[in-house]
């Protein structure tokens, strides 16, 4: 290190530092043991377990008095002769919900593989209308002013509103396959359900809590395309893209809360005549209670907060292997007729006569577009069948037929909107698939396609950060699952193309800016969930590193000298291929 | 007040069994370099208040503290701390690290660069608060805080070679705010 650099550390070594003076010290020591004292000793001995035992006995050492045990039995008699309980296996009503959810919770729990509420759902995916997917106990819809008793599968529509009882449970699947899970005592308003005819990836979901809790799960939102957003009368909570996220109204203390479990969520707070908007990350709640806003890291208070989290949780992933293999199933129905088959080409023929018979340049181009797009899904079915030397020759005709149109779609915004249409229904069908799954490379071709379509560099560099964005999504679900190798292998891919895109200046647009902070935000938010996660290896922490400066805008990423891993950019100069490797800087 | 790593680590089971004097014992002993770290990291009014904080967290986390390869008590708390002030950051949105007694950038540069030849404490601090964030935590850590590249890397979660690239880096930016503000001198 140079003199000057020396000498600089050393006045920062003689630098005065701030002390904390005698009476200072003592006086935040005194505070600091009055609250320790106000938390309560805990001993390590105790498990939480033994502490709700604990407080479990306090309370069972109260005792109604004999009126006051009439009086009660009087009101719980009447209330059960008008509401019959609906599971004959439930004995008696439970006076708290609490147990009630948990008994109700735990038996959903322990069917295992595909959980009840799908075991009979139509092969063919039907997710087009919004229904109850399962309810246990009370739960009614108010429409037009009428109260019907729900019944699964029902069919819900905008203004309907959803109330579930003290022992009610309500789950809604969505048109757009999200789902809200009810708790007893909640309320529940639909006041939208937009999905466009046109462009069927455009979807708007809009619906009220109105008082109670609710845990949303939203698998299928791709490309900003559709939103999922639930308000109250204080906050608006939403996202265009997949997560999950807890939101609890509680009318007696007027508050409300939004934690967010998984990737990111927008909430915004409406205040006097501005609104507050705040991305609250996985791992975050955000309460606004009489005005004021607070905002933490989640924590579950008790054993019965716990379960709810680790029930839905649970829920979620089983959900998403639910939704993946749906989808798989459709898109072999969607295929038809596959190359091996033997009126295979009669199909291309149809195809060929199509085009042939269309005048129109435009027209032409879409129906290329759709032709493409057929042996995508050709790809996707045939991959699935584990099929692989047929799915690759069905890539190449889609590549093939993508480059075809790639000038057109330069030319004409008409064509550019049907090319973007179609790729984001495409998109949809792949939301769920992660890269350990065959259907995966049909992903990636969709990827590439996007790229090769791009209209200029800045959207080039765009799209790229969009896929990166996507594939670090990818790698959280993987981490999650203990998939490491692919996982790592997945981040390793989203960084090179991040280190890329940051290292060209050119991108300078403001659609550019904002995906940069929204890939940002997403690699932070895998940072945060791997950070104290120990089966979690030192590269794959140093990569999300490098990918976080990078879209910081840091000079060059710090890439270690002992590390096994290598970022490495390929570039094309003067038709050679020259590997570029990122150095350690020299001190 | 000394104490050596194992006598920490005893404390800290101790205070893992609830012994809160042992606790305060260690209070005693990390309280004024805690102070100093979270001091240059957030507005003066909340220094106390974070340092409370912290250690109150501490104290309702220590059963989930574990000696570990990487991880001493120490680099534990300012972990802690760490994460506290980045969640302070993010409710109160504050930047860098503004103490109110360092005067306001566009108020003072021109004075600073017009009358002083000399390197002075205030110059540092404002030159140190003008540093991006990640810069900021390296040279506060080591240099205020004389923690060994060891532990800063244990706090921030980095290897040893990327702290000792973040120092180099830091001390040249720091050199160049320095340098903006008309200040060539370092001894």
């Amino acid at each position: 290190m140079n003199k000057e650099l020396q000498q600089l550390k050393r006045a920062l070594q003689r630098m005065e530092k701030p002390t904390l003076d005698i009476k200072t010290r003592h006086r935040m020591r005194v505070c600091l043991m009055k609250r320790m004292e106000e938390t309560g000793v805990k001993s390590t001995t105790t498990s939480s377990l033994e502490n709700v035992s604990q407080i479990v006995k306090r309370y069972a050492s109260v005792r109604p008095s004999a009126t006051v045990k009439a009086k009660m039995k009087e009101v719980v008699m009447k209330a059960i002769a008008q509401r019959p309980i609906r599971l004959s296996s439930f004995s008696g009503i439970a006076r708290q919900w609490q147990k009630v959810l948990a008994t109700l919770l735990i038996t959903v729990l322990s069917f295992t593989s595909l959980t009840v509420y799908f075991s009979d759902i139509p092969v063919i995916r039907a997710a087009q209308k919004t229904t109850f997917q399962h309810l246990y106990g009370d739960v009614d819809v108010l429409r037009e002013g009428e109260s019907i008793e729900a019944y699964r599968y029902m069919t819900l529509q905008e203004d309907d509103i959803i109330v579930t009882g003290e022992n009610g449970l309500a789950i809604i699947r969505y048109f757009d396959d999200s789902v809200s899970r009810l708790s007893p005592r909640t309320e529940l308003k639909i006041h939208r359900l937009y999905q466009d005819n046109i462009g069927l990836a455009k979807t708007e979901v809009e619906v009220e809590l109105t008082r109670g809790r609710m845990w949303n799960q939203v698998v299928n939102l791709v490309d900003d395309q559709g939103s999922f957003e639930v308000i109250t009368d204080t906050v608006k909570a939403r996202t265009s893209e997949k997560a999950s996220f807890d939101i609890v109204r509680d009318d007696v203390q007027e508050k409300v809360a939004v934690a967010v479990f998984e990737n990111k969520v927008e909430v915004r707070v409406p205040e006097k005549r501005k609104e507050h908007k705040k991305v609250v990350v996985e791992g975050y709640a955000y309460e606004v209670d009489h005005n004021r806003v607070n905002e933490e890291k989640i924590a579950l208070h008790d054993e019965e907060e716990q379960l709810w989290v680790t029930v839905n949780q649970t829920e979620d992933k089983n959900y998403k292997k639910q939704v993946e293999e749906e989808k798989d199933l459709a898109t072999k129905e969607e295929a038809g007729v596959l190359p091996s088959d033997p009126f295979y080409s009669a199909k291309k023929l149809n195809e060929t006569t199509k085009l042939l018979v269309t005048t129109d340049t435009v027209e032409r181009d879409k129906i290329r577009v759709d032709i493409a797009v057929k042996r995508l899904t050709e790809a996707g079915a045939l991959l699935s069948d584990g099929n692989e030397e047929d799915a690759h020759k069905v890539l190449e005709e889609f590549s093939k037929r993508i480059e075809e149109v790639q000038e057109a779609v330069q030319k004409s915004p008409e064509l550019q909107e049907y090319v973007y249409t179609s790729f984001a229904s495409k998109a949809k069908d792949y939301s769920t698939t992660l890269p350990d799954s065959p259907r995966y490379k049909a992903k990636e071709a969709l990827r590439e396609a996007k790229l090769s379509l791009a209209l200029s560099d800045e959207e080039k560099s765009e799209v790229t950060l969009k896929n990166a964005n996507e594939r670090v999504l990818e790698a959280r679900e993987l981490f999650g699952e203990q998939k490491q190798d692919h996982a790592q292998e997945t981040l390793l891919q989203a960084t090179q193309d991040i280190v890329k895109v940051a290292q060209e200046d050119d991108n300078k647009s403001v659609r550019g800016d904002e995906q940069k902070e929204e890939t940002l935000s997403t690699v932070r938010v895998l940072k945060g969930a791997v950070e104290e996660d120990e089966t979690v290896t030192r590269e794959v922490k140093h990569i999300i590193d490098v990918a976080e400066e990078a879209l910081e805008e840091v000079e060059d990423p710090i890439i270690e000298s002992d590390s096994a891993v290598v970022i490495s950019i390929d570039e094309e100069l003067d038709g050679q291929t020259t590997t570029v490797q990122l150095k350690e800087v020299q001190e | 007040m000394e104490l050596s790593d194992q006598e920490i680590e005893d404390l800290v089971v101790k205070s893992q069994q609830g012994d809160q004097e042992a606790f305060g014992t260690l209070y005693d002993f990390f309280v004024t370099p805690i102070y100093r770290y979270i001091y240059y990291k957030v507005n003066k009014e909340h220094v106390e208040d974070l340092t409370e904080t912290l250690f109150l967290k501490a104290w309702e986390n220590i059963r989930k503290y574990k000696k570990r390869k990487n991880t001493t008590f120490k680099s534990w708390l300012y972990r802690i701390a760490h994460n506290l002030v980045v969640d302070h950051y993010r409710l109160h949105r504050e930047h860098a690290s503004l103490n109110p007694w360092i005067s306001d950038k566009k108020k003072q540069a021109d004075p600073i660069r017009r009358t002083q030849e000399s390197l002075h404490n205030e110059t540092l601090r404002e030159a140190i608060s003008r540093l991006k964030r990640n810069y900021q935590q390296v040279v506060i850590l080591k240099f205020i805080n004389d923690l060994s590249n060891k532990e800063i890397s244990e706090i921030l979660k980095k290897s040893e070679g990327s702290v000792r690239i973040m120092q180099f880096r830091a001390l040249k930016a720091l050199k160049s705010e320095l340098a903006d503000m008309g200040i060539k001198d370092y001894e």
